[in-house]
């Protein structure tokens, strides 16, 4: 038997990218991840050799998850490009669940950072990306 | 239909993605959405010139305010968010009521969040030149706020055509206010969206009215859920207006409540009370019934004076307790309240028991808490 805590809340899914400049790899960048529930947190990355990155899930707990309160976390995720930050991918999480950035899909994507950014509307929330799902 | 009406899509749409302006990492996305609806160039805001897009980010409310372009051209928009440091105001039994910027009683705490942005609003109300239309939308708390803003900008004169569009709100002000804000609007012009099961528009109880006071709303069905509030999200507004086919369709007449026979019924029985969506609402019509019986014949007045601010279950216990000793056509009803409120709260109240302002404003505090952890603080939920 689990006991399930109510106020426990993913604020990003795990996440798979890969990043692709101008049709090659981006191999060994920093990747910043932030996010925004009730205060800004961040973690960083690596990409690989052949331009993936990995982060894993976050949880935060917060008692406004008892209130019938909407539940919005800002996300973002950045690549440091010749010491210039780019934004590649922004979004407001709108569901407490793991993959609910991309309605129940892992959040595995591809995202060559040449294009440019379109708002998706697919899964609740307003995204902000050059980056496509991956099946 | 009122004359310029957003859809209940794009209305609703407006209303979920205003929550998305609270920080920059979510904004970026709302930006680039709506560059081509709302005036929110840069340079423009940067040099706050006429129609500037005015980001709100007040301890209890946030918001913005912004002129449209293209389509949306000489029209003004201002959506509103809740925070959650409203829920506890509204939970709060000794809530006081304040005279809102109209001159009507509205929740003191629905007052102070709109008076934290009045002079952004002042501020932006006066760069307006040619708007022929201005919409006040706004979800939950937010719906409050843009009840009042409505109510405001309208009696400002900036333009004929104010639209209200609130999904889930609460009620904003005592039953002056919601008449005289629904004259001011015109019914027509308020589209008021709530789901059935939806408790936050079941707040704060009487004597807090509606806008508009007409019999039409636009409710819409939805089944009995855990958590009590998950009618409430806006996720599933959107889902439920999603496919309708404009206001037409999802127009509907108020229900009708309950009749006197049933309200004197639930107050003459000694059945066990429980605390449902239903017994609230048979609550909410028995404490309307005895208040305009004790009004009627005993000519008793909840608010007189010119007080400002004061404790609304205070005033309501003193009044009930001079009904309880007015005629007794009139205080045998106010005892059959007070034993049923009482029982709700698990206190056994005897006949001939001494019915003071300190047992009355207790009986009152404790239900009230009651309704708000019904509505609030469920704390139990299912995964």
């Amino acid at each position: 038997m689990s006991f399930f805590n109510p106020t426990k809340t993913c604020v990003f899914s795990e996440v798979k990218a890969r990043l692709m400049l101008n049709g090659m790899p981006v191999a060994g960048a920093k990747v910043v991840r932030k996010w925004n529930w009730h205060k800004e947190n961040s973690d960083e990355s690596m990409t690989d050799a052949n331009g993936y990155v990995n982060f894993p899930a976050v949880y935060e707990s917060s008692v406004s998850r008892l209130l019938p309160a909407e539940l919005v976390v800002g996300q973002q995720l950045s690549v440091i490009l010749d010491a210039e930050e780019k934004i590649f991918w922004s979004n407001a999480k709108r569901r407490p669940e793991q993959n609910s950035e991309y309605g129940g899909s892992k959040f595995h994507v591809a995202c060559e950072l040449t294009e440019e950014e379109v708002v998706i509307k697919d899964y609740g929330s307003l995204m902000l990306t050059m980056c496509k799902l991956e099946g | 239909m009122g004359a310029m009406a957003l859809s209940p899509q794009f209305s609703a749409e407006i209303a979920a993605n205003v929550y998305q302006i609270k920080d920059d990492l979510a904004r970026r996305a709302f930006k680039a959405e709506y560059k081509n609806k709302f005036n929110m160039d840069d340079s423009v805001m940067a040099t706050a010139k006429t129609g500037a897009f005015v980001l709100l980010k007040k301890p209890h409310v946030m918001g913005f305010f912004a002129t449209g372009v293209a389509e949306y051209k000489n029209q003004a928009f201002f959506a509103f968010k809740g925070t959650e440091g409203l829920y506890d105001v509204l939970s709060d039994g000794n809530t006081g009521i304040r005279a809102s910027h109209t001159g009507c009683y509205v929740h003191q705490g629905f007052y102070y969040a709109f008076n934290s942005m009045i002079t952004e609003l002042r501020h932006f109300i006066s760069s307006l030149k040619g708007i022929t239309v201005a919409h006040c939308i706004g979800h939950s708390l937010g719906g409050a706020v843009a009840t009042l803003a409505a109510d405001w900008i309208k009696s400002s004169g900036v333009t004929g055509q104010v639209n209200l569009y609130t999904f889930g709100s609460p009620r904003v002000g005592l039953e002056m206010f919601a008449k005289k804000c629904t004259s001011r609007l015109v019914a027509d012009n308020v589209y008021r969206v709530y789901h059935q099961t939806d408790p936050v528009p079941m707040v704060p109880t009487w004597p807090f009215s509606h806008v508009p006071t007409s019999s039409v709303d636009y409710l819409i069905k939805s089944p009995v859920s855990i958590p009590p509030w998950k009618y409430h999200f806006m996720e599933h507004y959107q889902n439920s207006v999603r496919n309708s086919d404009g206001w037409t369709s999802i127009r509907s007449n108020r229900p009708k409540g309950y009749g006197q026979i049933a309200v004197e019924n639930w107050l003459k029985s000694d059945g066990l009370v429980s605390f449902t969506v239903n017994s609230l609402q048979m609550l909410d019509a028995a404490l309307l019934y005895v208040i305009e019986k004790v009004i009627n014949a005993a000519g008793i007045v909840i608010i007189n004076g010119f007080a400002t601010t004061f404790t609304l279950l205070d005033r309501m216990a003193v009044f009930m307790a001079k009904a309880a000793k007015a005629t007794v056509k009139v205080s045998v009803w106010v005892y059959h309240l007070i034993k049923k409120m009482a029982a709700l709260i698990g206190v056994v109240v005897k006949e001939g028991t001494d019915l003071t302002v300190d047992f009355i404003r207790m009986v009152f505090n404790r239900v009230y808490r009651k309704v708000a952890d019904m509505v609030w603080r469920v704390g139990r939920e299912i995964d």
